[in-house]
């Protein structure tokens, strides 16, 4: 698949709108920033250790076709330089990119066996685009943040800005991939849908958008149907304190950027 | 057949460290009521119950493979091996009186013969080395801490040292019984890296693509007291397993055995 390189994107183009605000919110005062510096040296401190001496780095002898990938990803996104590739064994669906001096890539086998190349494109594209907006240093802190009681309420507006982040970070793996229906086999795979089911279902971009449609008015449905006042809370506190977004919300936000007329068939367009 | 003595394989880190362990008050205290409280059928149960075992019938290769890793590991009694479904772990010895192997289908469907017969024979050196008793005290150990908030920070750093050490012995088991140093090395990466990667990056070779970060993480500890010091800690806290570490013991004991 051929795919458009995007020269000079920048991330303001395919931006989630509140994520800046959102992120201002979190860090709003200067306490609150001093401490996130220091952790953030921190969590640099202690993740290189395991990186290093748990992960497998990945170079173009060993995995020529992911190095090209992840060029092709880069090149397409306008970002640089090209971050290193580490391999772990974990049966986790998403690529991450952790901070370092050098931001690089952890990428689970499990996604290496179970992805196809357009997916792939996806998914790389979507942690190079958190290199890109600058979202590594909070995720790398918030996937070491402690949880339970009211370290919940105090995590709140960092989950706000993370929901957005991860919004902007899917546009991003859309533009890499170029590719709806690959975007989407993803979400569904962090769903539950394996690859190789969900390929069954859509392969074009407008089977995806068809089955995305009736898949997502199905969810409203029950939710009209469920919405008792433990429901709705229960939704909204999923909504506010889950470090990661629930895969519906994500889903209904890619769909809906991939259709706006503003989002991403203006981008494409303009590289027509 | 050569058969290996137990000072032949068992690493030196391996044999002081569960000395210590055995050796402890709250080890004896543990193996006391294990056996008073019968809780090891307990524990066996679980494995039983919830785990398919292999049979000469259904794996014959499998069990060819491991007389002949007993044979060479002066193992008299043939293990029981079972398979569960577990996408994080490889393999592993269990139970006390009588101990089991148990594998995990996702590891094992990555070995091929000549790597089996190596991993099989780390297994039976474990026996040997009597892994499944400590193996068993700590799980008791690690249970009953459960029950004390905290109590984990005093027991687990030796016990997760040990925990990392005994793959050194597993390692020369595999070595020794390969004597292949290529694949010894690949069988570390074996779980991290799929197959078709692994065979690019040529372990063992004057290419491999793996040493330069083994040596880089490994001076990286021995020059960085910051970097040190979080691995010690990382250390004491979980039994993560250092693949440089291994990598660099695998290779020194090739090194020094000449083959």
């Amino acid at each position: 698949m051929k795919r458009k390189i995007l020269h000079g994107l920048k991330v303001a183009d395919f931006i989630h709108s509140d994520e800046l605000k959102k992120k201002e919110i979190a860090l709003n005062n200067a306490k609150v920033k001093e401490f996130i510096n220091s952790a953030t040296n921190l969590c640099k401190t202690a993740v290189d250790p395991v990186t290093q001496g748990t992960f497998v780095k990945i170079n173009e002898m060993s995995d020529p076709n992911l190095i090209r990938i992840v060029h092709e990803v880069c090149e397409i996104l306008d970002v640089s330089p090209v971050p290193e590739v580490y391999l772990c064994h974990l049966m986790y669906v998403n690529i991450s990119p952790y901070s370092s001096d050098k931001p690089y890539l952890v990428i689970p086998d499990y996604v290496l066996r179970y992805s196809d190349e357009d997916m792939l494109y996806y998914n790389i594209g979507n942690a190079v685009t958190m290199i890109k907006a600058d979202h590594v240093e909070l995720t790398t802190l918030a996937a070491y943040m402690p949880g339970g009681g009211s370290i919940e309420l105090i995590k709140l507006p960092f989950t706000a800005y993370l929901h957005c982040a991860d919004s902007t970070s899917d546009r991003g793996g859309l533009l890499a991939c170029q590719s709806f229906a690959a975007s989407i086999r993803n979400h569904f795979w962090e769903l539950g849908i394996p690859p190789a089911e969900s390929k069954k279902m859509f392969t074009t971009d407008k089977e995806a958008e068809i089955f995305v449609k009736k898949y997502l008015d199905e969810q409203e449905k029950v939710l009209e149907r469920y919405n008792g006042f433990f429901t709705q809370g229960a939704r909204k506190w999923q909504r506010m304190s889950y470090l990661e977004a629930p895969a519906n919300k994500m889903l209904r936000e890619l769909f809906n950027w991939y259709l706006d007329e503003n989002g991403y068939r203006a981008i494409m367009a303009a590289y027509d | 057949m050569c058969v290996y003595k137990i000072e032949d394989f068992q690493h030196p880190r391996d044999s002081k460290l569960a000395k210590d362990i055995l050796s402890s008050n709250t080890a004896a205290k543990a193996l006391k009521e294990i056996h008073e409280t019968n809780i090891e059928d307990a524990y066996i149960y679980l494995y039983q119950s919830s785990c398919p075992q292999l049979t000469e019938k259904t794996f014959p290769k499998l069990f060819n493979l491991l007389d002949k890793a007993c044979q060479m590991f002066g193992l008299e009694k043939i293990p029981k091996v079972y398979v569960t479904r577990d996408y994080r772990e490889t393999v592993s010895v269990r139970g006390m009186n009588e101990p089991f192997l148990v594998f995990s289908s996702e590891y094992l469907r990555k070995l091929d013969d000549e790597t089996l017969f190596g991993i099989l024979a780390g297994q039976v050196a474990a026996i040997r080395c009597n892994h499944h008793t400590i193996l068993c005290i700590t799980w008791g150990i690690d249970f009953a801490a459960g029950f004390i908030p905290y109590s984990d920070w005093a027991t687990d750093p030796m016990i997760n040292n040990w925990k990392r050490c005994r793959y050194f012995t597993y390692d020369r088991a595999f070595c020794l019984a390969t004597k292949n140093r290529e694949l010894s090395l690949r069988q570390v990466l074996i779980n991290v890296v799929p197959q078709n990667i692994l065979d690019r990056m040529k372990t063992g070779s004057v290419q491999d693509a793996y040493i330069n970060q083994a040596k880089n993480f490994l001076s990286t500890m021995s020059t960085s007291k910051t970097q040190a010091f979080i691995k010690k800690a990382l250390s004491a806290y979980s039994y993560k397993i250092w693949l440089p570490e291994r990598y660099e013991e695998i290779n020194k004991f090739f090194d020094e055995r000449g083959f």
